[in-house]
């Protein structure tokens, strides 16, 4: 079998194709909030994202775990990708994200920054669906 | 409001954030209709899930990337409008697609609303402070 029928390397494909996400939480005052966002890569079947403990994004994360992406894609498609954030302190994945990453080192520097936070999704859920008619396409991750 | 009103115009597709049916959030692309008498207009079907959530929730964000890493996180709350004058004015000037979807201004359907209590920034990554606009 293609191995971009995996369930996770479509979504994998998906979200580096898109380059840019659009991240959606609730915020401290209980209403939405969305910023852009940026993938970082996939490990064991996990799609890894990072940022600041610093920012008010995490203090969000925290108090309110469950999220939702959104991204476009080619022909007029989009992703919509659900889950339960769970923060990881592998730094042996750290390193890997920030070598992977110009932006990202340049913040963080090293692996072991302080400030520097990654999480996974857990129960993530993606949807990807277009204009063509077709139903949407469900995948759990 | 000229800064913005170009920012969404320019970016084209903007990702709206709303919370869910089961309180957690949601975001899906969304556009950006036009813009009258200081109000931001958008538009949905009134039979879709999102309806249902910004008439439960009113309170909403929406964000958009613009040029050189820039983008617009825009909130406010959710005000529909019976306004049949913005239907027909979208209908003619801003864009084919609605016309196709709801046929005309009368179109029960068709769920027009605008954002009150708004409020935009416009951040980029050049270490300078985000921009914030009361609209």
């Amino acid at each position: 079998m293609p191995s971009t029928l995996n369930p996770v390397n479509v979504v994998t494909d998906f979200l580096i194709k898109s380059q840019v996400q659009y991240l959606a939480t609730i915020g401290l005052d209980e209403k939405p909030k969305v910023r852009p966002f940026q993938f970082m890569r996939e490990e064991g079947g996990r799609l890894y994202f990072c940022t600041s403990n610093q920012k008010p994004v995490f203090k969000e994360l925290q108090k309110h775990p469950h999220v939702e992406f959104c991204a476009s894609g080619a022909n007029f498609s989009w992703l919509r990708l659900s889950g339960k954030v769970v923060v990881s302190k592998d730094l042996g994945l750290k390193a890997k994200i920030l070598e992977a990453s110009p932006l990202v080192k340049s913040i963080y520097k090293t692996p072991d920054n302080p400030i520097f936070e990654i999480f996974y999704l857990d129960g993530a859920v993606a949807t990807i669906a277009d204009f063509s008619g077709n139903p949407p396409r469900t995948f759990q991750l | 409001m000229k800064l913005v009103v170009d920012f969404l115009k320019k970016s084209q597709t903007q990702y709206l954030a709303t919370i869910g049916m089961d309180g957690r959030p949601k975001v899906r692309p969304f556009q950006f209709k036009l813009e009258d008498g200081g109000k931001l207009y958008f538009s949905t079907t009134n039979d879709k899930q999102v309806h249902r959530e910004i008439t439960q929730h009113p309170y909403v964000e929406l964000c958009a990337c613009g040029e050189n890493w820039s983008w617009l996180r825009l909130r406010g709350k959710v005000v529909f409008s019976q306004d049949r004058s913005i239907k027909s004015r979208i209908i003619e000037e801003a864009i084919p697609l609605i016309k196709a979807v709801y046929q005309t201004p009368d179109n029960p359907l068709w769920a027009l609303f605008y954002l009150d209590e708004a409020i935009a920034t416009v951040a980029d990554l050049s270490g300078n402070p985000p921009e914030t606009f009361r609209l």
